[in-house]
């Protein structure tokens, strides 16, 4: 129903932000994480927002597309080249001594949650609106 | 005479505009669903459009002087959506602004609760002459 379609449409922006947010903590957990399943040092993990459009077929047989919010495409690692630490007492140290850490900035890192969390509040608000507008035409039956 | 009572020119606009509201909500919520979406240029109603089916669709009433107001609006055409394209606010080429789009979202649904009061209004003056009191 087309009523419900604006409340849909946020809603996958607040799954999408949240994502956001859970790969944001992740990196921040693994700022020192040297070994991983992969092997290697821990990779920094983006999240590939896209917009939906979902395509409709008229009655008269045109396409028409009509918004249906944003959708995480993948979670891909940022493919940056790892910070090299001399350290050679480490255990995971090559045989020059030194460890490879992950490269992530903790600024930048927070900087990302914050807008991620701002965006999530956007969001919320205009569901909000959404759901005033939805009970406001559920009152027009009440004349 | 009844059709006239009960389905009024106006009440009909009414109704479209209920309708046009309800759409506009979904775009301005697709913007800020997409606040953060690369290469992301925002969704609108094309007000232009809508301008130019008014101006071109006009109610016929008669003018005893030249300075008289005539042509008022008898019905919106369909509603069309644009993708504004040639704005341009941040480095990923996404056009979206949250502020904006915020201010539009609380105007937007303001401007649906006066339109629905709008229509109950006139319901109930239907109802007040239909019940004859």
């Amino acid at each position: 129903m087309d009523l419900f379609r604006n409340m849909e449409i946020s809603a996958s922006a607040l799954t999408a932000e949240r994502l956001r947010m859970d790969l944001i903590s992740d990196n921040l957990a693994n700022v020192n994480t040297t070994r991983t399943k992969e092997g290697g040092p821990y990779q920094r993990k983006v999240p590939v927002f896209s917009e939906v459009l979902d395509d409709y077929m008229t009655t008269g047989g045109q396409i028409v597309s009509k918004p249906g919010g944003v959708k995480v495409l993948r979670v891909q690692p940022d493919g940056n080249p790892p910070r090299m630490v001399f350290d050679p007492s480490h255990p995971d140290a090559n045989a020059d001594g030194y460890v490879l850490y992950p490269d992530i900035n903790p600024v930048s890192e927070m900087v990302n949650l914050i807008t991620a969390s701002r965006s999530y509040e956007a969001n919320v608000t205009a569901f909000n609106a959404a759901k005033t507008i939805f009970s406001a035409s559920l009152e027009l039956g009440k004349i | 005479m009844w059709e006239d009572l009960l389905v009024s020119r106006s009440s009909k606009l009414l109704e479209r505009s209920m309708d046009a509201s309800n759409l506009r909500q979904q775009l301005l919520n697709q913007n800020l669903a997409n606040v953060n979406t690369p290469h992301y240029k925002r969704l609108d109603i094309d007000f232009k459009s809508l301008l130019d089916d008014v101006s071109k669709d006009q109610l016929d009433m008669v003018r005893t002087h030249p300075m008289h107001i005539g042509n008022t609006v008898s019905e919106i055409g369909p509603v069309k959506v644009t993708r504004e394209t040639k704005t341009l606010s941040r480095y990923d080429t996404n056009n979206v602004d949250p502020e904006f789009e915020m201010a539009q979202v609380a105007e937007n649904s303001l401007y649906f609760q006066s339109v629905s009061e709008r229509w109950k209004g006139k319901m109930t003056s239907l109802k007040m002459v239909i019940e004859g009191r």
